[in-house]
C-alpha cells in the first residue's frame, strides 16, 4: 500500500508533514486487518464450520443510538452477515494470487465471489484494494464507496474503506475528498472503531 | 533418348520443388480454429439452492454420464442424498484447474456440504467447467478441435490402423502389400470394401490436394506421401491425420478431426469415449455421410461392429470385449447445445461486443476461448416460461391478428452481467434481435427518472410534496397542442409525489417535469446510462423517448443498484487457443446517481409492486416479495413494458408488434405477466435496500398532518430536509 502514496513527494512538500502521520495510520489500519484477510480456518483438514465468525468486527462497537427513537417500527438494516465459507475460500485464493504477483487473477477471483454475493461489503473493499495497488484510483475509489454503502453497522470495515479513500484522494490531490475522508475517520474513531490495531 | 533425359530432369526438379513445398505447407499449416464461446460456469458451494435433480440435469448438459465405478472425468454416481462426480480439467482466466473427485450432499433443497473425495476434506467452492454455447466459424466453415499427440486414445489409433492402414508403422508412405490385399478383398467380395491408400496418402489427399480423381493426382499423391514420410515421424503424421479427417456435417459446418467428432456425436471430450464409441468415430472415416449415425443408425452400427471385429482379428481386442461393445446401441446425442439455436440473441450480443476489440478473422480462425456471463440455468427456464406465456398472450390478442413479439433481458444487478437475453418469439439465429435493436417508446418507464430528478433536490421535493394531478394544455414549439391525460382519464386533484409515481399518474408527472425543466430530466437520463441524443419534447415526460430493452435495462440497473452503475456486460474474459490469458473484461463501477434520492425512488418502486400498478405480483410472486418495479404502456397499447427487480436480479420485458399495431395489453396485463412467468423460477430474491446514512424515517405525525389524514405508511426522507412545512392531507 505504501507504493501508492508518494511518500517522497509528501516529504518534499514540507507543509504536508501531517500527511505522513496519516500514512502511518493507514498502514497501521491495514496491518491490523490482516487477521481477517487471512481466514483462520484450515480448509484442508478440519470440516468447515457452517459459518465463519471472522467477519465480526474486531472491536466491540456499540451500535449508534437509533436516529428515530420514537419510531420503533423503523425498518432495520440487516446486521452484517457472517461471511459464508465459499466467499472465505475465494478471498483466500485472491489474496494468494496477489501475493504471487498476479493482481489480475486476484481481481478475477474477487469478481467471481461477487457473482455469488454481489452485496458483500468485504469483497468490494478487497477489490477496491486490488485496484488501488494496481493504480486504478477511479475504480478503487468507487468500489470503496460501494463497500461503504453496503457496510452499514460494520464500523471497522467502514474505517478501512475511508482509509483507502483517504490514501487515494491524498495521492490524486482531491482536497475535498481528502477532507471528507478525514472527517469520517474521525467520526468513526470517536465511535470506537478500528483504533485498537 | 533426349526426351527421356528431359523427362527425368523435369521430374527431378519437380520433386525437389514438391519436397520443399510440402515441408513449408506442413510446418506452416495453421488450422483455422473457430472461437469457442462458453456460458458462465456453475458455481457450487454450501448453501446454494440446488436439488439433486437439477445438478444431474446440469451435469448431463455437460455430457457427464452416470457410472457406478466413477473411474474418470465426466462421470457421476447418484447416491441417496448426494452425488459423486469427477470434474474435467479446465483452464480459466485464473489458470488451470485439475480434475477433482467430489461428493455433494444435499439438504433441504440446498447444497449441504462439498467433499473432496481424494483428501476427504470439505471444499469451499467449486465450479463445473462451463457449457459450450456456440462457436464462431471460419469462412470455409470447418469445425475443428486440435488434439495433441498424447490426447489421442490408444484404442482409437489401433482401430484406425486395423481399418485403414495395417502396415502404417512398416511402410514409407505407400503400402504395396496393402494395395494387393485390398485388391484381393475387393475382388472376392465384388465390391470396394477396403481402400489401398495408406493413412499418409489419405492425409496428403485431404491436406494438399483437390477432390478430382485423375491419374496425375494419384501419382502426385503417392510422391507426396513418400516425401512426407521422409521428413516427418509416424506420430506427427498420425496426429495431423486425426485432426484433419472429415467426420460429419452439421448444416454448413464440416466436422473435422476426432476431437470435434466426439463433441459433435457424444457431447464430451474424446478422452471420455468408451471403446464402442471410439469404434464408431473410426467407422465414419470411410464415409461420414453414408454412415451418419443420426440419419443411418443401422449402417453406422454395422460399420462400428466391423471395426470391432477387425480389431479382434488384429489381436487388439478380445472377442468377449468386442461382443460386449457390439451389444451396445449407438447412444449418439440428439444435438449438442452449441449446434442448436438455443442462445441466438445472446450470441449475437457477444459477437457484437467482441467486434469492438477483435477482427472477424481473429474470431473465426484463432481458436479463441470466450467466457461469457450467460447463466444457462436461468436462461433455460426463462426461455421455456416466456414461450409458454407469450403463446398465452397471443391467444388473448388473437383478434388483432399478426404475431405478437417480445424481448427480455435478465441481469445480475450488482455487476451488470447479462444472464439471459431473448430477442423475439422465435429463436432462429439471424432473426431480428429486439432486445438490442427494437427502439420503442418506453411510456411510464421514464417516470422514476423524473421523480429522481425532483428528489435529487431535497430542499424542494420529498415524497410528501403535493403535486397537481390536473388537466393541462401545452402549446408546443411547432404550433400543435398537447393535452396529456391520465390512463383512467380522471384527474386526481392534489396528490403526494409519492402516490403520483406509485399509481403512475400522467398529469402530476407532466406538471412535475415541467417544473423541473426538460434539461434536468434529460440530464438524469444520461446519468442513468442512456447514451443517446434526446429531443427536448414535453412528451418525453410521458415516455415518448424510444429506447431498446437493453438501454432500459442499463437505466434500471443504475437505479436498482443504488446509483452505482456497471455497464451491461456479456463477456468476462478471452483466452487464446493455448489457454493463455488475452483479455479480461473486469467489473467496472461508476457512482452515477446519489444513493439518497435513489433510495427514495426505490422505496416507491417497491410500493408500485405492493399496491400500485404492478400489484398483481402480490399473487404471482407471493413467495419472493418485496420486489420493486415499474410498468410502462404507450399510446393505444402499442408497447407493453415492465422493469422489475429483486435483491439480486433485474429483468426488463417488452411485448408488442413489429409493425407497431395496438396489442390490447397494458404494461400490467402484458409485459408484467411475461416477467413474472420468467422470474418465478429464476432464483430472484426479495429486495433488501440498505438505508443510506442520510435517510431518516417519517411516520404520520400530528404536527405534520392536521385533520382527518389517511393513515400513511412509514416514509423515508433525506435527513437534513425533513418534510415539515407542507401540512395538509391529500388523497392519492
Amino acid at each position: 500500500m505504501l507504493a501508492v502514496i508518494p511518500v517522497e513527494t509528501l516529504m518534499t512538500q514540507n507543509n504536508h508533514l501531517w500527511k505522513l502521520l496519516l500514512v502511518c495510520l493507514l498502514l497501521q489500519a491495514c496491518s491490523s486487518s490482516n487477521p481477517r484477510t487471512t481466514p483462520v480456518e484450515d480448509r484442508t483438514t478440519a470440516p468447515a464450520p457452517p459459518v465463519i465468525s471472522s467477519r465480526q468486527p474486531r472491536v466491540n462497537v456499540p451500535p449508534p443510538a437509533p436516529s428515530n427513537p420514537v419510531n420503533p417500527q423503523v425498518p432495520l438494516d440487516p446486521a452484517p452477515a457472517a461471511t459464508p465459507p465459499a466467499i472465505v475460500a475465494l478471498l483466500d485464493d485472491a489474496e494468494q494470487a496477489e501475493a504471487n504477483g498476479n493482481p489480475d487473477a486476484a481481481a478475477a477471483t474477487l469478481e467471481r465471489a461477487l457473482k455469488i454475493d454481489p452485496k458483500n461489503a468485504l469483497l468490494w473493499n478487497r477489490l477496491a484494494g486490488v485496484h488501488m495497488r494496481r493504480g486504478d484510483s477511479q475504480q478503487a475509489l468507487t468500489m470503496a464507496r460501494r463497500s461503504n454503502t453496503l457496510a452499514a453497522g460494520d464500523y471497522s470495515l467502514q474505517m478501512e474503506n475511508w482509509f483507502l479513500i483517504l490514501a487515494i484522494t491524498t495521492n490524486t490531490g482531491d482536497a475535498q475528498g481528502e477532507a471528507e475522508a478525514r472527517k469520517k475517520i474521525e467520526e468513526l474513531r470517536q465511535m470506537g472503531a478500528g483504533t485498537s490495531g | 533418348m533426349q526426351l527421356s533425359i528431359i523427362l527425368v530432369c523435369t521430374t527431378g526438379v519437380y520433386l525437389l520443388w514438391l519436397d520443399a513445398w510440402i515441408q513449408k505447407e506442413f510446418e506452416g499449416k495453421r488450422w483455422s480454429l473457430p472461437a469457442r464461446v462458453y456460458a458462465s460456469p456453475i458455481e457450487l458451494y454450501a448453501g446454494l439452492p440446488m436439488t439433486k435433480t437439477l445438478l444431474v440435469e446440469n451435469l448431463s448438459a455437460l455430457g457427464y454420464v452416470a457410472d457406478e465405478r466413477l473411474h474418470h472425468s465426466g462421470r457421476f454416481r447418484e447416491q441417496q442424498n448426494s452425488i459423486a462426480f469427477i470434474t474435467r480439467p479446465f483452464t480459466y482466466w485464473t489458470g488451470k484447474e485439475a480434475a477433482r473427485s467430489l461428493r455433494i450432499d444435499f439438504q433441504e433443497g440446498q447444497i449441504g456440504e462439498i467433499i473432496d473425495l481424494d483428501t476427504a476434506s470439505p471444499v469451499g467452492v467449486v465450479r463445473l467447467e462451463p457449457e459450450l454455447i456456440g462457436k464462431i466459424y471460419p469462412q470455409h466453415n470447418e469445425d475443428r478441435i486440435l488434439l495433441q499427440d498424447d490426447e489421442i486414445p490408444e484404442f482409437l489409433v489401433k482401430a484406425l490402423l486395423a481399418m485403414e492402414d495395417r502396415g502404417f508403422y512398416r511402410h514409407h508412405g505407400l503400402d504395396f502389400r496393402g494395395i494387393l490385399r485390398a485388391l484381393y478383398t475387393n475382388i472376392r467380395k465384388a465390391k470396394v470394401a477396403q481402400g489401398g491408400s495408406t493413412l499418409t496418402q489419405q492425409l496428403v489427399k485431404n491436406y494438399f490436394l483437390s477432390r478430382e480423381r485423375t491419374f496425375w493426382r494419384k501419382l502426385n499423391e503417392m510422391a507426396m506421401a513418400l516425401l512426407l514420410e521422409r521428413h516427418y515421424s509416424k506420430q506427427e503424421i498420425l496426429t495431423a491425420y486425426c485432426n484433419e479427417i472429415y467426420l460429419g456435417q452439421h448444416g454448413a459446418r464440416a466436422i473435422h478431426g476426432f476431437g470435434t467428432a466426439a463433441e459433435f456425436y457424444y457431447g464430451r471430450p474424446l478422452a471420455e469415449l468408451n471403446n464402442d464409441q471410439l469404434a464408431l468415430v473410426v467407422a465414419l472415416v470411410r464415409g461420414a455421410t453414408y454412415y451418419d449415425p443420426r440419419k443411418h443408425p443401422d449402417r453406422a452400427q454395422q460399420r462400428r461392429d466391423l471395426v470391432l471385429d477387425n480389431m479382434v482379428e488384429q489381436g487388439y481386442l478380445s472377442r468377449q470385449d468386442a461382443d460386449v461393445a457390439q451389444r451396445l446401441s449407438l447412444n449418439v446425442i440428439a444435438k449438442p447445445a452449441w449446434t442448436s439455436a438455443k442462445y441466438p440473441a445472446f450470441l449475437d450480443l457477444v459477437r457484437r461486443h467482441l467486434l469492438r476489440d477483435y477482427t472477424m478473422t481473429d474470431l473465426q480462425d484463432a481458436g479463441l476461448k470466450i467466457f461469457t456471463t450467460l447463466d444457462t440455468t436461468i436462461h433455460r427456464q426463462a426461455q421455456v416460461n416466456a414461450s409458454r406465456k407469450l403463446a398465452e398472450l397471443q391467444r388473448k390478442t388473437a383478434r388483432s391478428g399478426g404475431k405478437i413479439q417480445m424481448a427480455a433481458v435478465i441481469i445480475r444487478t450488482g455487476t451488470g452481467d447479462i444472464l439471459s437475453l431473448i430477442g423475439g418469439s422465435n429463436a432462429d439465429p439471424g432473426s431480428f434481435n429486439r432486445a438490442l435493436d427494437a427502439r420503442r417508446p418506453i411510456g411510464s418507464l421514464i417516470k422514476p427518472i423524473i421523480y429522481l430528478t425532483a428528489l435529487s433536490a431535497p430542499q424542494q421535493y420529498s415524497l410528501l410534496t403535493p403535486l397537481e394531478d390536473t388537466n393541462l394544455t401545452l402549446k408546443l414549439e411547432n404550433g400543435s397542442v398537447w393535452k396529456p391525460e391520465n390512463y383512467d382519464k380522471v384527474s386526481h386533484g392534489t396528490v403526494y409525489l409519492y402516490d403520483a409515481l406509485k399509481h403512475s399518474y400522467n398529469l402530476a408527472t407532466v406538471h412535475l417535469g415541467l417544473q423541473l425543466g426538460l434539461d434536468k430530466v434529460i440530464g438524469t437520463l444520461l446519468k442513468a446510462g442512456i447514451d443517446r441524443k434526446l429531443e427536448k419534447f414535453p412528451s418525453l415526460l410521458l415516455g415518448s423517448v424510444e429506447l431498446t430493452p437493453m438501454e432500459v435495462t442499463q437505466m434500471y440497473q443504475t437505479i436498482a443498484n443504488g446509483g452505482f452503475q456497471s455497464p451491461l456486460n456479456s463477456i468476462s474474459a478471452v483466452l487464446d487457443s493455448d489457454n493463455k490469458p488475452l483479455q479480461r473484461y473486469g467489473l467496472q463501477v461508476k457512482q452515477a446517481l446519489e444513493p439518497g434520492p435513489v433510495f427514495l425512488v426505490n422505496h416507491i418502486l417497491t410500493e408500485v409492486v405492493a399496491g400500485g400498478t404492478a400489484r398483481s405480483l402480490q399473487t404471482t410472486m407471493a413467495e419472493y416479495l418485496p420486489l420493486a418495479g415499474k410498468t410502462g404502456t404507450t399510446n393505444d397499447l402499442r408497447d407493453s413494458w415492465f422493469a422489475g427487480f429483486g435483491d439480486n436480479l433485474l429483468a426488463v420485458t417488452w411485448v408488442g408488434y413489429d409493425d407497431n399495431r395496438p396489442t390490447r395489453f397494458t404494461g400490467a396485463t402484458g409485459a408484467l405477466q411475461l416477467w413474472s412467468a420468467m422470474m418465478r423460477d429464476s432464483g430472484i430474491q426479495p429486495v433488501k435496500f440498505i438505508t443510506p446514512e442520510d435517510i431518516g424515517w417519517l411516520s404520520r405525525h400530528p404536527r405534520l398532518f392536521s385533520g382527518n389524514c389517511p393513515e400513511l405508511p412509514l416514509l423515508p426522507y433525506i435527513t437534513n430536509y425533513k418534510p415539515s412545512d407542507h401540512a395538509g392531507c391529500y388523497s392519492g
